[in-house]
């Protein structure tokens, strides 16, 4: 085999995986649909709730759930004590078969345990579910001031490939060698899942941030594949940005910008300073998108283990990725109760967490939240 | 990147050990850009490589201003060559050329830098002086900060206050 043929193949797996066409694409979103559709049987969703603050925050999350009526059941999942040697890692074979029957999750915070002989958590999530995009949604939270009050945009990031393939090695000493994979299949995959997101959330524009005035060859396949898609899809303003041009637009006038779509190191960096623009990583949801309509939610914070146990976390970052996760499910209904529940709460001030500058633990914060439902 | 951007940390880390009064950290760049947003305050002196670099810098100028307003260098090994800090995004339009509203501090400002580096500290302190002053005072200001004034009007400003 030849040496590009053993990347992609070490990068798409051995399954053969076709590259998305706009039906296929909306006929997984529509069997998404079908096969959640009755909203008197309960839906199964598998639950991470972590390490440190997650079990108390993901409390949080079952009981806005139970309040608000929402028909879910969830199976919960704990990372193990010792390596499942199915997974080379502290995930368990079978949490990872849960949430591929279940089709649908929900993670809090995960501290990958140190040491060697096994890979980190996100990442064998990532590869054993081929989570293929990460979604943040980033809009600035009336009530919690930041210096930006008109932030509503969406990054959507290519997770499998780019900078983050992890195929370096050393030249010689002091000289070494990263590739930076971009393949046609992941880019026209995440092309495909950002412009059905913008479609199915009403949203007007579609950036892809690049540099391909520079990485003419990877950046620009990225381009070329966005390009592609983007003429599927006429109603949607698609326009490219210049990575650099990007995080100084972001920064003096975020309102610029509604969703945008890059490969994972910018995408990495620039959901960051997305996050960092609305009040920090303690507020924002997250969504993880794999093949076959798979979706994970997860908050993306740290697990604290300071103020663990102490009942002071909070739960705002996991809800909010609850919400979204009710979204892919189609129960807008009950999305739209919480989060505007969550908006309330945050917006009267008067029932906060520590980290938003209140005094609050996190069960009175979660009442309040159920008081607004 | 464990090793490409391992090698850049470890020969950071050699180089601190020499400055003993200097205080080294290091910060990954996603964390980085987030504090930045949040907290510019608490950086000093940042040192990137090529990628990560334009992303801070253009992160950083944003925070500053933008694109008019912050100065630059580049520095080889026999020679050095001053422009403004972060990537104009404007660069070869003749219409704004024809507008007259560039704005003139960011490369006022290179060249106070490149002052400095020839040796003439107090040549680039009036000039750096008489810039901020202008743009303290507020009365003549480009588009991108805000005001009406033309290119030249600031230029002007910026001859009047130098002493």
């Amino acid at each position: 085999m030849t040496m590009a043929a053993n990347l992609a193949r070490r990068l798409i797996g051995n399954r053969s995986t076709q590259i998305l066409g706009a039906d296929s694409s909306s006929g997984a979103a529509t069997s998404v649909a079908r096969a959640f559709c009755s909203s008197s049987t309960p839906i199964t969703a598998t639950l991470f709730p972590g390490d440190g603050i997650g079990p108390e925050i993901a409390e949080s999350v079952k009981k806005v759930f139970t309040t608000a009526g929402v028909p879910i059941e969830w199976e919960e999942h704990y990372v193990g004590t010792e390596i499942d040697p199915r997974t080379q890692s502290f995930l368990t074979w079978d949490s990872l078969e849960s949430v591929r029957r279940n089709k649908v999750g929900l993670k809090g915070p995960m501290a990958t345990p140190i040491g060697k002989g096994h890979r980190s958590l996100n990442l064998t999530l990532r590869k054993e579910l081929n989570l293929y995009a990460n979604v943040r949604p980033c809009y600035s939270l009336p009530g919690y001031k930041t210096r930006y009050d008109d932030v509503d945009l969406i990054t959507i990031r290519e997770n499998t490939e780019g900078e983050y393939s992890g195929l370096e090695h050393q030249v010689v000493r002091g000289v070494v060698e990263s590739l930076k994979i971009i393949t046609r299949q992941a880019s026209l995959r995440v092309a495909e899942y950002a412009f059905l997101y913008a479609k199915t959330h009403g949203r007007e524009r579609v950036s892809a941030i690049h540099k391909a005035n520079i990485m003419q060859k990877t950046d620009g396949l990225f381009l070329k594949c966005c390009r592609e898609v983007a003429e599927k899809y006429p109603e949607i303003t698609y326009e490219e940005v210049v990575i650099d041009n990007c995080c100084m637009m972001l920064v003096k006038n975020p309102a610029l910008f509604d969703v945008l779509v890059m490969p994972n190191l910018y995408g990495d960096i620039i959901s960051d300073l997305c996050a960092g623009l609305v009040g920090g990583l303690g507020l924002t949801p997250s969504c993880n998108i794999g093949e076959d309509g798979v979706a994970l939610a997860e908050a993306v914070h740290g697990s604290a283990p300071d103020i663990a146990g102490k009942n002071l976390a909070n739960p705002t970052a996991l809800l909010l990725s609850g919400v979204m996760m009710l979204r892919h499910l189609k129960l807008n209904e009950q999305a739209e109760q919480i989060h505007s529940a969550i908006i309330n709460t945050i917006a009267e001030g008067k029932y906060r967490t520590a980290d938003l500058g209140g005094s609050s633990t996190t069960t009175e914060f979660t009442k309040a939240i159920c008081d607004h439902l | 990147m464990k090793l490409a951007d391992g090698l850049f940390l470890e020969s950071c880390r050699e180089v601190a050990k020499k400055y003993p009064s200097i205080t080294y950290n290091e910060i990954i760049v996603d964390n980085c850009c987030m504090q930045l947003v949040a907290k510019p305050e608490q950086f000093d002196v940042m040192v990137t490589p090529n990628l990560y670099g334009n992303l801070v810098a253009n992160t950083a100028a944003g925070i500053a201003g933008g694109t008019g307003v912050m100065p630059g260098g580049n520095v080889g090994a026999d020679h050095a060559v001053f422009e403004q800090g972060a990537s104009a995004g404007n660069v070869g339009k003749d219409k704004i050329v024809l507008e007259n509203k560039a704005n003139p501090v960011a490369l006022l400002l290179s060249s106070a830098m490149m002052l400095r580096h020839l040796q003439f500290p107090s040549f680039a302190d009036r000039l750096e002086t008489a810039v901020k002053k202008v743009i303290a005072e507020g009365k003549c200001r480009t588009k991108d900060l805000g005001g009406t004034s033309t290119t030249q009007q600031v230029v002007d400003a910026v001859i009047a206050k130098l002493d």
